[in-house]
């Protein structure tokens, strides 16, 4: 039994110095996209993925020099996250190359390698990127030749335009009813002056101005009939309450109204018929007043 | 205004009041009866069986006062029988009376024709000279009457052994006017619950009599007639009113499913006219008014105007639906001024 137990412990201290806690590098991955297929100009991203021992510290210097790496290739972007992991830190370094090289004829080419270096108290560890092969094809066709008549060069085929058949009809369809909801608000708020419905006081207005003022007769005249168009049949006195019902903001012109009828029936059916200076100006009035309604101003 | 015709005008305005809260609901028929009453004017009053016509006339009567006579429309009613009656008194001798026109001899003033279209043409050709002229010829000589007034009435229900007034005895009405029950809920239970309206003779009872003098209605009429004097515009008014009643389509008058063309047989005649006015200007003094105004014109136009515009034979089936709308499509074309 003690024998059993001493054993045990024996083996728990060899576990304990075991060589995967002495390793500084605990895991180390190149995650590299396809390796065909580039022409000129493309984009290269390799993403070096690294876990270290705690207190291990990335040297930023081993990494390659943003910019140039050699005559045909570029190193545009370099990102580095680092995170704290529960055995120790999290690197995940993306590298962004830019080819530069144009081919005759497919060739492989190759992302040079570099180290990686890590420190921890003074000493450095070294983990190698290795180089990373891939294929380049040329851009331009080499094989047809301009000498057989061919085009040598032409620009690529535009793309097919999308069908825009059923939007186009719902952007008409939708446009249509913007367009009847519009015309129905602005009837609503009485902003189509152009309809002859809002034109009624228009050029009566416009008449009386012109009239001289002592044409009484006809200033009475212009006004009836445009207060007859406006209600569709001949308007008499008696009649104005039927005519507020269907026209309601007349209603305050009643006081107006009323003086007119009268002054009309006066000037037009009793034998003594009082002529004022000023009743040529109260028609005016009334009139302006009346077009002010009609417009919605008052 | 002189005074006497606004003492008249309050006596007026009474007299109607009295025969409205007799006669429920028929304000307009009412103030039509006293325009008519202050125009010297006949009236031909048409409605339902039961409606208040005779009520009416009965009220309008005893409301006037004077001597007051009826007779009622039979299919064998001759002429005769208005003027005088034989008998066998009680000692077997045959007696000549004199009937219901001679009775009262010149103070006959309300003559009352209850159902006119059941009378005989000849009846009307008396009762249009008694009518047009106030006066009749019997035994010899000319009897006058000079303030009677004939109201009569006919049922529109029944056609049969009826005969429809000739044209020209029509047009010796001043008035046709329609009486049609209330509208009002109301005043239909007023009239069916209050037992006011279960016995008209006590009701008619009820009616003062003799505020009006009767005798003096012809001179006051003259009076109303002389005192309200229509202005240039308002006759050129009353003359479109009349053209367009002959020439509807002339004024842009249009009915549904009508020839304008064809429908007028014949327009309102010049005495038909004239009664218009005459009673215009009763509708403007009781308006309290000395000025004649178009909506005078056009409160008494229907009852005037309706009877004496005669449509053409395809058209008259429909002269209950197309009158109406023919006389509001005069009233609302023509425009004053």
């Amino acid at each position: 039994m003690h024998f059993t137990l001493f054993v045990i412990f024996i083996c728990f201290i060899l576990n304990s110095c075991s060589s995967t806690l002495s390793e500084p590098i605990i895991s180390f991955q190149v995650q590299t996209p396809r390796p065909f297929g580039y022409v000129i100009g493309d984009e290269i991203k390799q993403r070096i993925v690294v876990d270290v021992r705690d207190g291990m510290a990335l040297q930023y210097n081993s990494l390659p020099n943003k910019g140039k790496v050699n005559r045909w290739l570029n190193l545009n972007k370099i990102k580095i996250d680092k995170n704290k992991i529960h055995q120790g830190i999290h690197y995940q370094i993306d590298l962004t190359y830019q080819l530069f090289y144009a081919p005759l004829e497919v060739k492989m080419l190759k992302i040079p390698s570099f180290t990686l270096q890590f420190k921890q108290f003074g000493n450095t560890t070294k983990k190698q990127v290795p180089y990373w092969n891939f294929t380049t094809a040329p851009l331009r066709e080499l094989a047809i030749r301009k000498d057989e008549g061919k085009e040598y060069m032409r620009p690529d085929s535009p793309a097919p335009l999308l069908d825009y058949t059923a939007s186009y009809y719902r952007l008409l369809v939708s446009l249509l009813i913007a367009f009847i909801i519009t015309f129905y608000l602005a009837w609503l708020y009485g902003c189509l002056s152009f309809l002859p419905k809002y034109q009624i006081f228009k050029r009566p207005a416009k008449r009386l101005s012109q009239l001289p003022n002592t044409d009484i007769e006809n200033m009475l005249r212009v006004m009836h009939r445009a207060l007859n168009q406006l209600n569709g049949k001949p308007l008499f006195q008696h009649q104005l309450a039927d005519f507020y019902n269907h026209h309601p903001s007349y209603q305050q012109l009643n006081n107006e109204l009323n003086w007119f009828f009268k002054y009309s029936n006066q000037y037009f059916f009793s034998t003594n018929a009082p002529v004022n200076k000023t009743d040529s100006n109260k028609i005016k009035e009334l009139c302006q007043h009346c077009l002010e309604i009609e417009r919605g101003k008052r | 205004m002189n005074n006497q015709l606004s003492e008249w005008r309050d006596l007026a305005l009474q007299f109607e009041q009295q025969i409205n809260h007799t006669i429920l609901g028929q304000q307009q028929a009412v103030r039509h009866c006293v325009i008519a009453v202050f125009a010297r004017g006949h009236v031909l009053l048409e409605g339902n069986v039961g409606v208040g016509k005779t009520t009416l006339l009965r009220a309008i009567a005893q409301g006037l006062g004077g001597d007051y006579q009826r007779i009622e429309g039979t299919i064998d009613l001759m002429p005769a029988d208005l003027i005088y009656y034989t008998y066998l008194d009680s000692k077997g001798k045959p007696q000549v009376d004199p009937g219901p026109l001679l009775k009262q001899g010149e103070s006959l003033a309300t003559f009352f024709f209850n159902e006119i279209n059941r009378a005989r043409p000849q009846v009307h050709s008396l009762l249009l000279r008694v009518m047009a002229e106030r006066s009749i010829n019997a035994f010899n000589q000319d009897y006058q009457f000079p303030h009677i007034q004939v109201f009569a009435d006919r049922n529109r229900i029944e056609k049969e052994e009826t005969f429809e007034l000739p044209a020209a005895a029509r047009d010796r009405f001043m008035m046709e006017i329609n009486i049609d029950m209330p509208a009002d809920d109301h005043l239909l239970k007023e009239l069916i619950f209050n037992t006011r309206f279960h016995d008209v003779d006590s009701l008619i009872g009820d009616i003062e009599t003799g505020k009006i003098a009767y005798y003096q209605l012809n001179e006051l009429a003259e009076q109303i007639q002389q005192s309200i004097q229509p202005s240039e515009k308002l006759k050129e008014y009353a003359l479109d009113l009349w053209k367009a009643s002959k020439d509807p389509k002339k004024y842009g008058i249009q009915l549904a499913d009508v020839e304008m063309d064809l429908l007028i047989q014949s327009g309102a005649s010049p005495r038909g006219m004239s009664f218009l006015i005459r009673a215009a200007k009763v509708n403007a003094w009781l308006e309290n008014r000395t000025t004649l105004l178009p909506e005078d014109l056009q409160a008494i136009f229907q009852v005037t105007m309706a009877h004496r515009i005669f449509l053409n034979p395809i058209y008259s089936y429909r002269q209950e639906q197309l009158m109406p709308e023919l006389i509001t499509g005069i009233l609302e074309q023509i425009a004053a001024p």
